[in-house]
């Protein structure tokens, strides 16, 4: 796969994510219980202690260099990270009397990070001006 | 200014728009000219269910409301991600159209299908053509239109792409070809890759990585994306080994032989390694070509067509013996960022490859009766070719006898190869050193063997049915 398909592919990912969340606002269908692709992105937004290749392999189709560097892009602090798990949470919380807001307050911070994704598909190479260096 | 459903409803309408003209073109009637194989008919019934469905969507969109105001604009967003992906496959049809019967290596596609369907677990796999632009040869590549058309399928209630089904790139004017063509087994492997060893393939690759780079207490996430590119990169190298030592397993040396005039990797025998830096560095995409010829090698000695081969008079043989001498020396190439390079240790590729060998030793069948009726035929399939006959029935002491196309296949690249003079020579002494006479009849030669592989199939088939 061409790199910056990949940030395509990411769009679509985030994107299913979304439309999960707008079913749950608009026709009261709650999230599925068993969902591999909510779980690999809440473990790439995870604080972790450590790093391993098994933290890659946690992450799925989240844990490529593409997806990594775009929510790193898009969440450049462990704070923002920290609240889109936490309103993606209370989602799947039946308890949580916040959930519809939480839900709209996810929505808008997806359709960010489809939109960098989008915008890094549609200019190969922009991305090479964010520097990770070691 | 327009409310958010106009808004929604315009940017529906444009997309509608785009689609529909795509629909009119994939609405291929099997009944009419141009004919299809198999499998580009069923892509382009794929195709035409795919958009009808996202029309069907999009229709629906305008009775669509919501009163928040985060859900109008998501959707939008939605639709630019939709015609985004429509974009991509958009990319794939017109060439896929173009690649009618006429216009692909139909005999040697219908052997390779056939080969394919002889590895476990790929059964039912069909492998169809499209036209590049490129010289190249290149898959539809599993992840990039697989995942994409199902992507979109997944957003509009539309049907997930075909499972048993791959189209491989060619460039368009190579149709008539038999040689440059033997590199399409690899863009299969591709497909096979993914559909059936990914995972066996990236646990393994895993577990090697896991030496190389223990857990790392503290590290940060730029540890961690640079992890992820080393990670892409190995896997990237990986699947491309495999594919080259699957399509070794499946033609034999052709493939290698066909890849090496493909890369012109034959300068590197004579050329200090600064002049011919590019065949040692290891890429973005692909790994050192040095490194591929090393481990052709090694496939070839492990599956026992070596010690066929090892004598044949060629360019491409002494090739392989040299890149085993000098597959110490490649290393990442600088368009690798320098942090990622530092922190790379090949040592990764080498042992998933230690790996690899023995693992598509296992998955895939060996071609022992082809290596042994090689050895036995040449010398009368060499007679048929210097003369100008279609060698499709050969007459040995035993009688007659129908090479098989892997036997066919090698042959021919052993005669174009070692022995190619012994036609021209027949032809005029002129075209001995006549690059006209050498292509002309390259080409001619090319379409023996291309009818000797049709006609092994009907002479098989009516050997079958008495």
């Amino acid at each position: 796969m061409e790199p910056n398909t990949k940030y395509l592919t990411l769009a679509l990912d985030v994107r299913t994510i979304t439309d999960s969340l707008i079913e749950f606002v608009e026709d009261a269908k709650e999230l599925p219980q068993s969902n591999d692709l909510l779980r690999s992105f809440l473990s790439s937004l995870t604080e972790r202690t450590g790093v391993s290749v098994k933290t890659l392999s946690d992450m799925g189709r989240f844990g490529n260099y593409e997806s990594l560097r775009t929510i790193n892009e898009l969440f450049d602090s462990a704070d923002k990270k920290k609240e889109l798990m936490t309103r993606l949470r209370a989602v799947s919380d039946p308890s949580d009397q916040t959930r519809q807001a939480s839900a709209l307050k996810a929505i808008e911070i997806l359709d960010a990070l489809e939109g960098t994704a989008l915008y890094y598909y549609e200019h190969p190479g922009s991305e090479s001006r964010l520097a990770f260096a070691l | 200014m327009n409310d958010p459903q106009t808004l929604l409803r315009n940017d529906a309408a444009n997309l509608h728009r785009f689609l529909q003209p795509i629909a009119k073109m994939c609405a291929v009637d099997p009944r009419d000219h141009p004919y299809y194989s198999d499998a580009s008919y069923k892509f382009f019934a794929y195709i035409n269910g795919l958009i009808g469905n996202t029309l069907t969507y999009l229709e629906g969109l305008s009775q669509r409301s919501s009163k928040h105001p985060e859900i109008q604009h998501s959707l939008r967003l939605k639709l630019k991600t939709l015609r985004h992906s429509w974009g991509l496959l958009h990319q794939y049809i017109k060439p896929s159209l173009d690649a009618d019967t006429l216009h692909i290596p139909f005999p040697l596609l219908n052997v390779l299908n056939d080969k394919l369907q002889q590895v476990p677990r790929c059964e039912n796999f069909e492998c169809a053509v499209f036209h590049l632009t490129d010289l190249n040869y290149a898959m539809l590549i599993d992840n990039e239109v697989n995942c994409v058309a199902n992507g979109i399928a997944s957003k509009i209630d539309g049907e997930y792409f075909p499972p048993n089904l791959s189209l491989v790139g060619i460039p368009y004017s190579q149709s008539s070809g038999l040689f440059l063509n033997c590199l399409i087994p690899h863009e299969m492997a591709h497909f096979v890759y993914q559909e059936v060893m990914v995972n066996k393939v990236t646990q393994a690759v895993d577990n090697i990585l896991n030496i190389h780079y223990p857990y790392r207490q503290g590290a940060s996430d730029e540890f961690l994306v640079a992890l992820s590119q080393i990670k892409g990169l190995l896997n990237r190298w990986v699947e491309e080994i495999f594919c080259d030592l699957f399509a070794i397993s499946l033609i034999g040396p052709a493939f290698t032989f066909a890849f090496a005039e493909m890369t012109s990797a034959s300068l590197i025998i004579d050329e200090p390694r600064v002049k011919v830096r590019r065949f040692f560095e290891f890429g973005q995409s692909h790994p050192a070509d040095v490194a591929r010829y090393y481990l052709h090698k090694r496939h070839l000695q492990a599956l026992g067509w070596w010690d066929h081969v090892k004598d044949w008079k060629t360019n491409s043989v002494v090739l392989l013996e040299h890149c085993s001498q000098v597959r110490g020396q490649t290393t990442p190439s600088n368009t690798i960022s320098s942090n990622v390079g530092n922190l790379l240790n090949l040592q990764c590729f080498w042992d998933a490859c230690d790996w690899l060998l023995d693992f598509v030793k296992e998955q895939i069948p060996t071609l022992e009766k082809d290596i042994e009726d090689l050895g036995g035929y040449y010398g009368e399939i060499s007679k048929y070719l210097a003369r100008a006959i279609v060698p499709s029935t050969i007459i040995m002491e035993s009688g007659p006898v129908y090479p098989t196309p892997i036997v066919l296949i090698n042959s021919a690249f052993r005669f174009v190869l070692e022995d190619f003079d012994k036609l021209l020579e027949k032809i005029g002494k002129e075209s001995l050193n006549s690059v006209k006479d050498r292509s002309w009849y390259t080409e001619r030669l090319e379409l023996w063997v291309l009818k000797a592989l049709e006609d092994y199939r009907l002479l098989s088939a009516s050997q079958e049915a008495k």
